[in-house]
């Protein structure tokens, strides 16, 4: 079938009095497509150096170094895309839409930190996201926030999750990408807004710590979750915790958990099992509000969707609402389409974004259920340890740790009777 | 404690597997080689945006000339305003912002006309030109030399027909031919 | 390093990071500035000179306003460039240089900073503090939802506008399907006859007398190859076409698929795996490599398309790829698999279904409400196993049914499956189709011979024995009909007596029946070589098309438009003339 021909209203020339050739058409091809396979096995071999950093070397000054490294390479040489946090857009979408055909690049992106943080804890938060990393090196003078106020903030993340998915499975377009904080910095272009955003992020980082991660990044809820289950994770100390708290202090990110003071280890009390109670009773109900509220807002989230923006433009031109025509209203007048069909699609689309609202809802309602359960919980801790959801394995805290200075200089007193060359002390 | 890293472990088993699953399943349906943005010339209504949604500060998308298409016309409607003044280079005459479309004079009553591509902001004045009026041999490509292939193309994003899509980067371009849209 | 020395590099440091700071912020001004102006639609849309160029028209001899408006431009252009390239490079040093010396003094003045002696962290005290804590945080948990419920009811106040839904049976069209409650419930003969609904076409002839493709074509070189596509699954049907809706099975052992290819751009447009609800899902059937897990054709109708696989499971799909009904026949198993393709006849799904040996009594011919997959009729056959599909003719104006089995080719009303006649002449494993042409049907015993039989006869009018085929079913251009063995002999005869016209061996194998598209026969082999010769009264090869022999082509391939479609066992394929129009 041919859909359109070329209009040849002036048949092209000859030339038989000159003889002219006509020059050719210039096409400089794209990045090879080999230098994809190259970035997953830096991704690969970034993962594994900041595992072994973490868990062996356990160095701060190695996982500054690393971060520099992928600063460097994920963010300012390839430019922020590809990248592990926007990939779950992309995963959505081949998931939702059979026609999308899903770079290996992207999947490797996706799922390679995820399965590192299964086993090792967020090693990709600490050292190979370009995010992260950046955020990381800004960050001068830390302030701690309550841990009200950063568990109140994090919600945002599983939110934004939320969202992200629904707008990738729908059709909707890629938010992570679209409102990315720093991709427009790597690029050292884009939209003056989104540049301002990004600066704002790198000012705030300078006191807050790492404040795109703990508050908003959805892919850091995934790692998190991963984390949570993690075999073997970033340790303060391998040896036993003197509970000297110094590692609680240098930590920005509250991912170090108080030790309980020993008058308070005791069973919980009835007042705490009847707070447990009612926070269980209330976890379906905040799920179904969530359900509800979500189903409501499904309506005007699929205006995010072209088809359904576009639907609107039209009759709203049609019912005289608004005056002028867009780029979007002419052009498909001129293609001559129904505008009935238009609006069929239209609503054939808002009711997906209804049902993917609730199914957003649904999840943010359980997140804050389980999180006022876990909150309801009366906490036994024997020692100083990392949040197993919220370190980002950042190395700090080794530092800090007394224990830690002893192991080292026991490890130096060992080493120290073999001469070596280099790396002095 | 030796409960929870029983079940801690059982829920690593169970995300392994499950992500397992997802990447295998999502690896079937994978393809190896990357993909580029592209415009469809067919589709394109030269609305302008491409030369200033394009995050890039000067647009990854340029005008190229279809040469075999071309029909050397003396009076261009991709080169020369509606009503020339002449039919000469003159910048009152041009239809061109930036004045990136050379023309040369090859033989009567033919003359070449070539894009200046440093100078070309992609505003699709001289394709909206040449397509009403002309054979249509102007039209607006993505150049991969300056593309960034952002994961989400913000021109793609913005244009009002949907004509910007990922095409394989084995075949990175959607000139116009001869025979016409396939 | 002495107290003097540290002090000093700590000065340094901060001079270093306040000189970073203000480079930063007059660079950070200047790319606010150049930002602001906007990229190139100051230029692109400059009123100024739209307005002089306006002026021009009304004054076109004015040589001076023809000055004033290149001087304008040529100031435009410079000033947009310079501004672009001065916020390229502005950002350039912002982020790169300003930046880099900040973060430098800012970790100097850390390291050099005096340090404190490490403070004395007390324990906590002994109240239950930790507990209050968490009820803050639970509070701020809740605080922090408020807030989002407040957004999101403020943004229920702006749902899409949109005029008032449809009724409900149009959301069908509006998924992107075919506009289904417009069209009556089934296709008209013409309709029908114009697109390739099922296997061999409409009429099981393999003959698209319309159909005008190249002679070669070379799927390595890319020659005449329109578009190939990988098919997900492999398997032994053959491509159906309604418009520009390409439809193909494939299977392995874990599940039956169907397929919606683009036939403009080869574009795999849905891949849906069929799913019977309730009840374990039937075993894949034993099958024999000769068949496979996907060998029947599929139908259409041009509102659904439905596909049978050799497990039974069977299901219709809207041309969206929804599953409209899915459910289980089974058991199908003979000795090699089950492989007869589906027929449809108006709104009825015709299933052939011959099992066993004659005294069995397992064959029978079933009938299915399109629309829903319910049972309409089934008719009891006494044949054996058969592996041959049934075609759909017309005899004097009326439909009949044409079935293949040992010992009968029998004809049934498509509509209450009544049988009409039948002849007793077949035996052994009948795997060929027949076919009907110019009133005389070809039916094939395999290995042992042909017949021709007039429709309503209770007789064969002939019998041949000239190279008999084994699997692959004949075709006829109206005069003739030609054969080819699995072994490559090719065999034209004489269509009313039988009689052998030529015959002549080609060097290779061949499985996919033989089809004529137009002036061409075509005779795919095994090794995916297409032979294409000339029909008539001698052996004329007139072209060769090659899509690798990796494909060990067995599907029939399907002639349509100016195009040929071969499926292969990695690729489909579409084939056109380059310059086809």
């Amino acid at each position: 079938m041919i859909a359109a021909t070329i209009n040849q209203r002036f048949p092209p020339p000859q030339f038989t009095e000159t003889g002219h050739q006509m020059p050719h058409l210039t096409a400089p091809p794209p990045r090879a497509g080999a230098l994809d396979y190259l970035d997953i096995a830096v991704l690969f071999a970034c993962l594994a150096l900041a595992t072994w950093i973490v868990l062996r070397r356990r160095e701060r000054r190695e996982v500054v170094l690393l971060g520099l490294f992928s600063l460097l390479y994920f963010g300012f040489w390839r430019n922020g895309c590809v990248c592990a946090i926007g990939s779950i857009q992309n995963i959505t979408q081949a998931l939702f839409d059979p026609g999308y055909a899903l770079p290996l690049t992207v999947l490797a992106f996706g799922v390679l930190p995820l399965v590192f943080a299964l086993f090792f804890g967020r090693v990709f938060c600490a050292a190979v996201c370009p995010h992260g990393a950046f955020q990381d090196v800004m960050l001068l003078k830390p302030v701690q926030l309550p841990v009200w106020l950063e568990h109140g903030l994090r919600l945002l993340a599983y939110l934004y999750l939320g969202l992200a998915v629904v707008f990738a499975a729908t059709g909707g377009g890629y938010i992570i990408c679209r409102y990315d904080p720093f991709v427009q910095i790597f690029r050292l272009t884009g939209s003056l807004t989104m540049i301002l955003t990004g600066v704002i992020f790198l000012l705030m980082s300078t006191f807050i710590g790492r404040p795109y991660c703990r508050f908003l990044c959805p892919y850091g809820v995934l790692l998190g979750l991963a984390g949570s289950v993690s075999r073997w994770r970033a340790r303060i100390t391998p040896d036993k915790c003197t509970q000297c708290r110094r590692c609680q202090d240098a930590c920005p990110f509250n991912a170090i958990n108080k030790v309980t003071p020993k008058a308070l280890q005791i069973d919980p009390t009835p007042e705490d099992k009847r707070r447990l109670a009612i926070r269980c009773a209330l976890l379906p109900l905040v799920a179904v509000a969530g359900l509800w509220l979500g189903g409501l807002s499904g309506d005007s989230l699929a205006k995010a969707h072209p088809t359904v923006a576009l639907a609107e433009r039209i009759y709203l031109e049609d019912a005289g609402a608004v005056t002028g025509v867009t780029d979007a209203s002419t052009a498909f007048r001129a293609e001559g389409t129904a505008p009935e069909k238009l609006s069929a699609e239209a609503h054939a689309l808002v009711t997906r974004y209804v049902l993917a609202g609730r199914l957003c809802g649904v999840w943010v309602g359980l997140v804050v259920g389980l999180k006022l359960i876990a909150l309801a919980w009366r906490p036994r801790r024997l020692e100083y340890a990392t949040d197993a959801v919220r370190c980002v394995a950042c190395a700090r805290c080794f530092d800090h740790c007394p224990q830690e200075h002893k192991r080292r200089h026991a490890l130096r007193a060992a080493a120290a009777p073999v001469p070596t060359t280099g790396q002095p002390g | 404690m030796k409960r929870r890293t029983f079940f801690s472990g059982l829920a690593r088993v169970a995300a392994v597997l499950g992500l397992g699953g997802l990447a295998g399943r999502l690896a079937r349906r994978a393809q190896a080689g990357h993909t580029v943005w592209q415009i469809d010339p067919w589709k394109c209504t030269s609305c302008g945006k491409c030369a200033t949604e394009c995050v890039l500060e000067l647009s990854a998308v340029k005008c190229v000339q279809f040469y075999d298409i071309c029909g050397y016309c003396d009076f261009c409607t991709g080169y020369f305003e509606p009503q020339p003044n002449k039919l000469n280079t003159g910048a009152e005459n041009q239809l061109c912002p930036t004045g990136a479309i050379n023309r040369k004079f090859i033989e009567d009553p033919y003359y070449e006309y070539s894009i200046n591509e440093p100078l070309c902001v992609g505003c699709a004045k001289c394709v909206k030109g040449c397509t009403l009026f002309g054979n249509g041999s102007f039209h607006l490509q993505i150049r991969h030399d300056r593309c960034l292939n952002c994961n989400e193309c913000s021109i793609a994003k913005a244009c009002p027909v949907q004509a910007i899509s990922r095409v394989p980067a084995g075949k990175p371009y959607l000139f116009k031919t001869l025979e016409g849209k396939k | 390093m002495n107290e003097h020395q540290q002090k000093l590099w700590r000065q340094v440091s901060l001079a270093a990071m306040l000189v970073a700071l203000l480079f930063s912020g007059v660079l950070g001004g200047l790319l606010a500035w150049t930002q602001s102006q906007g990229k190139v639609a100051a230029l692109v849309n400059a009123p100024e000179l739209a307005r002089l160029h306006e002026q021009l028209r009304k004054q076109p001899k004015d040589e001076a306003l023809k000055q004033q408006i290149r001087a304008l431009d040529l100031q435009l252009r410079q000033s947009t460039f310079q501004r672009l390239n001065l916020s390229h490079a502005a950002a350039r040093a912002l982020f790169l240089g300003g930046l880099v010396l900040f973060l430098i003094g800012a970790h100097g003045a850390l390291v050099f900073r005096p340090r404190p002696a490490p403070k004395h962290h007390p324990h906590p005290a002994h109240h239950d503090e930790e507990m209050h804590m968490r009820q803050v945080t639970a509070l701020a948990v809740v605080a922090m939802l408020a807030i989002i419920v407040a957004f999101v009811a403020l943004l229920t106040r702006h749902p899409a506008q949109l005029p008032a839904p449809p009724a409900p049976a149009n959301s069908v069209a509006a998924r992107g399907g075919h506009p289904v409650a417009a069209l009556p419930a089934f296709p008209s003969t013409d309709e029908v006859r114009k697109n390739w609904p099922s296997f061999r076409g409409h009429d099981g002839s393999g003959v698209n007398p319309t159909a005008h493709i190249p002679t070669n074509w070379n799927a390595a070189a890319g020659v005449n190859i329109r578009w190939q596509t990988a098919i997900p699954l492999p398997g032994l049907s053959s491509p159906i076409i309604w418009g520009n809706a390409l439809f193909l099975t494939g299977a392995d052992e874990a599940s039956n698929c169907v397929y919606r290819f683009d036939a403009d751009t080869g574009q795999l447009l849905w891949n849906m795996t069929l799913k019977v609800a309730g009840g374990a899902r039937p075993a894949p059937a034993k099958v024999s490599d000769d068949t496979g897990l996907a060998a029947p054709t599929p139908v259409t109708d041009g509102r659904r398309v439905y596909a049978l696989f050799p497990n039974g499971e069977i299901a219709a799909f809207d041309f969206a790829g929804k599953q409209i009904w899915a459910r289980n026949i089974g058991p199908l198993e003979n000795s090699y698999g089950f492989a007869a393709s589906l027929a449809l006849y108006q709104d009825r799904l015709l299933i052939q279904i011959d099992r066993g040996v004659v005294e069995d009594n397992q064959s029978k011919l079933l009938a299915l409400d399109a629309a829903t997959g319910k049972d309409l009729w089934q008719k009891p056959r006494a044949v054996a196993g058969s592996w041959s599909s049934p075609i759909i003719v017309e005899v004097g104006g009326q439909p009949q049914l044409l079935t293949c089995a040992a010992p009968l080719l029998c004809a049934y009303n498509p509509l209450d499956g009544a049988e009409l006649w039948r002849v007793a002449c077949l035996e052994s494993d009948v795997a060929p189709s027949p076919i009907l042409a110019s009133n005389m049907i070809v039916a094939v015993a395999p290995n042992t011979a042909l017949f021709g039989v007039k429709p309503g006869e209770a007789k064969f009018t002939w019998k041949a024995e000239n190279g008999v085929p084994d699997a692959t079913s004949p075709v006829s251009d109206g005069q003739r009909f030609y054969i080819v063995d699995s072994e490559g002999m090719v065999t034209c005869s004489d269509l009313q007596t039988g009689k052998a016209r030529w015959q002549h061996e080609i060097e290779d194998h061949f499985y996919a029946s033989p089809m004529i598209a137009g002036d061409k026969l075509i005779l795919l082999s095994r090794k995916g070589v297409a032979y294409l010769l000339r029909p008539g009264d001698k052996f004329e090869l007139i072209g060769k098309g090659e899509v690798g022999k990796e494909e060990e082509c067995g599907a029939c391939p399907t002639p349509f438009g100016n195009r040929l479609y071969i499926r292969g066992k990695l690729h489909l394929f579409c084939i056109e003339a380059k310059d086809a129009k």
